[in-house]
């Protein structure tokens, strides 16, 4: 492993890799460094406290793994992940919202059959 | 159909601004209904997970607590779900984050964007998890 650094870069040759790894957040002159993806926290820490722990807490996993992947220099797993935070986060959020609504589908018709026989309602 | 050309549409940008509609009953609907007083009354959905399992999930409580955050009350609703404080410090930090890339670059920093702090995130939601489960007396305080 072979680093040097300047003023504002810093360069890592990955010799077994026999690859360049600039390090920082380096301006938009350099072409290796694709665009910082977002990491989706705020969505996944959102699908955690509302309704689906699960896929919410799946989303959180995945949106660290975006910082650490990032900040290690992979950056297509770093977007990869970026991409399954937000589907798994999508996925808590849509699919909760779907199953309230059935949900309140067959309560309302639940409520409506006890008006409709007299029941005592609640 | 040509989907790039609607996707860069520039009044679809504003598409999100609709999401203001629901959002806006939701929030006046749980600051007219209170989940923990209500008996049978007004809809509130459980979690399935605590159908299901019987267990607490760390989204457990969430309903009352938004109900008392809408009320102020802000130390019930921190007992109801402590997950609001970490949701509370992203929305700032993230805010921060925005507003400091426009107008003062030199102060730049973003909390979102650092490993330790995400990590930090999952030991903490796991963890309480699994420590809102037990149900022993300095456990219990954190059940919803």
């Amino acid at each position: 492993m072979l680093s040097f650094s300047e003023s504002k870069y810093s360069f890592k040759l990955d010799v077994h890799k026999l690859k360049l790894i600039t390090m920082e957040n380096q301006p938009t002159s350099s072409g290796q460094v694709p665009e910082r993806p977002n990491n989706y926290l705020i969505l996944a820490i959102v699908t955690t406290f509302l309704c689906c722990n699960i896929t919410g807490v799946v989303s959180i996993v995945y949106a660290a793994q975006v910082n650490a992947k990032w900040e290690g220099g992979n950056y297509e797993g770093a977007i990869s992940d970026s991409k399954n935070a937000k589907l798994w986060g999508l996925i808590g959020l849509i699919g909760g919202a779907v199953l309230m609504g059935i949900i309140f589908l067959f309560y309302g018709a639940m409520i409506a059959a006890a008006i409709s026989s007299g029941g005592s309602g609640f | 159909m040509d989907f790039k050309k609607i996707k860069s549409s520039k009044y679809l940008k504003y598409g999100y601004l609709l999401l203001g509609i629901p959002i806006f009953f939701l929030v006046t609907y749980y600051y007219n209904n209170d989940p923990e007083a209500a008996n049978g009354e007004g809809f509130f959905p459980r979690c399935f997970f605590n159908v299901i399992t019987g267990l607490h999930c760390p989204g457990c409580g969430s309903q009352r607590a938004t109900h008392d955050l809408l009320h102020l009350r802000i130390g019930q609703a921190l007992k109801h779900n402590i997950v609001i404080v970490i949701l509370a410090i992203l929305i700032i930090s993230k805010a921060y984050a925005l507003l400091s890339k426009k107008y003062f670059p030199k102060y730049y920093y973003n909390l979102g964007h650092k490993s330790y702090f995400t990590y930090g995130i999952i030991i903490i939601v796991l963890g309480y998890w699994i420590l809102r489960n037990i149900p022993y007396e300095p456990f219990t305080h954190l059940a919803p």
